[in-house]
């Protein structure tokens, strides 16, 4: 069954992994700032990747050295999922994090060894208690496969105005089950609950637009365009009108040219993507090229999407995209039908 | 000495082109733009009906109008910083003045309140006036209503009640008056740097004095303008681009949302279009300005403030219009960098209250 996505779940999706990318930024900033943590803080590193003792890689959406060689291991999830296949597909992520030897920076491609690692999982506000009592359940259950050697720490995030300004808080729950972190400067702080880390955004907007995207192996496709379209593309079309290039040449001047830090593979589908929303035009041929104009980055406007981007681009993405290499192959149009299921797969990123 | 033969050879070019009837206004104009802004007007006037000569300090356009009056347009280009002063001689109409400055894609700039200010209160010292004497001023409030008025006033009521009102200067025109309130020269200034004076007998200090004072410090201004702006991208992933940030003098207040609020006042000038990233608690909008082709990250970071943050190409112009478009919809700001976040907190910083 192809699976529908209406414009407003996409809209969502979308907002979501743009608060993810607010909450990396800010434990970025605090903890590479915060003075008690000077000496504690070895690295944080934005785009992670973590290997178990069997040299499996996986891909967390952040995560900070300590000068001790322990590791936190980072996950934003916008909620453990309603049903539980959600959870446990979920669960067993955060598992494989708990066996992670040695982490890789993907900029820096510094390895570091890690001695032991704990896991830091930050949700909406609303769902942290749930989300400690899931975990300490599911920890508890023999029958479930969740089996951490120790409770991953879970923090909430919320947006609120204080003081008349608005702020971004992470908030730990107070329950005992919840998990610490090995930062015990900080740790004394947040365990009662009560004493939050709050910051305006201002403070660390300039990691937000410096990284824009974090390292989650399923960014959605509306986020990717949206940012892609108003930096890369923007600046290809400024320097020339027009830019001429084949499949590989794009993927490779993105990552090398612009450090874009996704998979070549979803790289590709942003591609065809941008191709099937008339951003770029394709011509076939034994190596198919493609074509950007400048005046195609005009066609939002031109086709009356009211100016707002993001909902053009929602109520027209493709949920499938035609397989390169076999030609003329027919996808389907993303329908705007609501799916049966008003929450469907509400885990997921 | 250099600056001062420039000057008098600017001035000099000016008064040829300079026009003795007081009806007509805003005939100088100071277009930024990096080639020569011939090209477009000879591509409105008609290439083939014009004749061009070159002429001491300046390229002079000629061509016949209709009923056969002559019309004369000069190009003249100041140092560096791609600035060119465009006057328009006898015979042409404001509109069609307006029409011809507006021919190109030509780079966007503006004078705020504060700078007009500045530049009046330089000309008053050197024409020697005693009173300044506004005699029509015309305002963009923040509601976006449009007032003229002829305020019989110094000019020094006038930008308080500008202020007072949360509106911004569009032009000014105002009169210098000597010691017996006999009036000296007359001036017309705005927002978009055209300026002009009037008089049919302009003593060669005046010419000087409007020369130095209003058409070369306008180009001052609005080279340092570009200067600060220009060169903010990161152009990749993984830097930091250097974010400009607006300080608002009043409290912002929203009559709605931010994002309808941010893009009605981006719908006003148009060429937008407007991605919303984040909404709640703070806003984050990502817009593509597709005159000048560049983006520009607004984040509404504050109660006061609103950060501007180019994406990976943002020329000084699209900075410009987005920040004259925000003045005109939310009131005066000072601008400043955004500090680049590096430095120590405080546990109570973080967790503290305030």
């Amino acid at each position: 069954m192809v699976r529908r996505l209406n414009p407003d779940q996409l809209l969502r999706q979308y907002h979501d992994y743009d608060n993810a990318v607010d909450c990396v930024a800010l434990l970025c900033h605090v903890l590479h700032n915060l003075r008690v943590l000077a000496d504690r803080i070895e690295q944080f590193i934005w785009y992670p990747v973590t290997l178990n003792g069997k040299g499996h890689e996986s891909t967390p959406d952040f995560a900070v050295i300590l000068t001790t060689g322990e590791a936190i291991i980072g996950e934003v999830k916008s909620g453990l999922g309603r049903e539980d296949d959600a959870f446990d597909r979920n669960a067993k992520q955060l598992l494989t994090y708990f066996g992670c030897q040695r982490v890789r920076c993907k900029e820096s491609r510094r390895e570091y060894d890690v001695t032991s690692a704990q896991v830091l999982l930050i949700v909406p506000d609303a769902f942290a208690e749930e989300a400690v009592d899931k975990l300490w359940e599911a920890m508890n259950d023999r029958e479930h496969g969740f089996c951490p050697p120790r409770m991953p720490a879970v923090f909430g995030y919320s947006g609120t105005v204080l003081y008349g300004e608005e702020h971004w808080v992470l908030r730990r729950p107070a329950q005992p089950e919840n998990g610490g972190l090995p930062l015990a400067e900080m740790d004394s702080h947040t365990r009662t609950g009560t004493r939050r880390i709050k910051l305006p955004p201002g403070k660390f907007s300039r990691l937000k637009t410096k990284h824009r995207f974090i390292n989650d192996s399923d960014t959605p496709m509306l986020y990717a365009v949206v940012i892609l379209l108003s930096t890369v593309l923007v600046e290809r079309v400024a320097a020339a009108n027009e830019w001429n290039f084949t499949e590989d040449e794009f993927v490779s001047t993105l990552k090398d040219q612009y450090s874009v830090r996704l998979k070549s593979a979803y790289l590709r589908k942003v591609l065809w993507t941008l191709v099937e929303l008339g951003f770029i035009v394709k011509f076939d041929g034994r190596v198919p090229t493609y074509s950007l104009h400048r005046k195609s980055l005009g066609i939002i406007r031109d086709r009356g999407g009211g100016r707002a981007t993001a909902k053009w681009v929602a109520r027209r993405l493709p949920t499938a995209l035609p397989t390169p290499g076999l030609g003329e192959v027919a996808y389907e149009r993303q329908e705007l039908l609501v799916d049966g299921d008003p929450h469907p797969a509400g885990a997921e990123e | 000495m250099k600056a001062c033969r420039v000057m008098r050879l600017l001035s000099q070019f000016l008064r040829r082109f300079h026009v003795q009837d007081r009806r007509s206004g805003g005939r100088i104009a100071l277009i930024c733009s990096p080639v020569s802004p011939l090209e477009a007007i000879l591509q409105r006037v008609g290439a083939e009906l014009v004749r061009v000569d070159e002429v001491e300090g300046g390229t002079q356009i000629r061509w016949e109008g209709d009923g056969g009056r002559p019309q004369v347009v000069g190009i003249s280009q100041l140092d560096a910083a791609d600035l060119w002063v465009v006057v328009a001689g006898d015979g042409i109409g404001s509109k069609t003045a307006d029409r011809l400055w507006s021919a190109g894609d030509f780079g966007y700039y503006y004078l705020s309140l504060d700078d007009i200010e500045a530049l009046v209160s330089s000309l008053r010292g050197r024409l020697g006036g005693r009173r300044v004497v506004s005699e029509s001023a015309k305002m963009l409030s923040a509601r976006g209503r449009k007032r003229t008025d002829n305020w019989l006033q110094d000019v020094d009521d006038i930008y308080d009640a500008v202020r007072a009102y949360r509106g911004q200067l569009e032009s000014l025109r105002f009169v210098v008056k000597d010691d017996q309130d006999a009036p000296l020269s007359e001036v017309f200034i705005d927002r978009y740097g055209r300026a002009n004076i009037y008089g049919s007998e302009i003593p060669d200090s005046a010419w000087e004095a409007f020369t130095e004072e209003i058409v070369l410090a306008i180009a001052r201004m609005v080279r340092e303008k570009i200067e600060y702006l220009e060169g903010r991208s990161a152009r990749k992933f993984g830097i930091a681009p250097r974010a400009i940030s607006l300080t608002f003098e009043t409290p912002l207040t929203w009559e709605d949302s931010v994002e309808d609020c941010v893009s009605r006042i981006l719908r006003r000038s148009g060429a937008y279009t407007m991605s919303t990233l984040h909404q709640n608690p703070y806003f984050h909008g990502i817009v593509i300005d597709h005159q000048y082709v560049s983006s520009v990250d607004v984040l509404v970071v504050g109660t006061n403030e609103i950060q501007l943050s180019p994406g990976f190409h943002c020329k000084a112009s699209a900075f410009q219009r987005m920040m004259d478009a925000l003045e005109w919809g939310l009131g005066a700001f000072s601008v400043s960098d955004v500090d680049d976040g590096e430095g120590a907190l405080t546990l109570e910083e973080v967790f503290g209250g305030r």
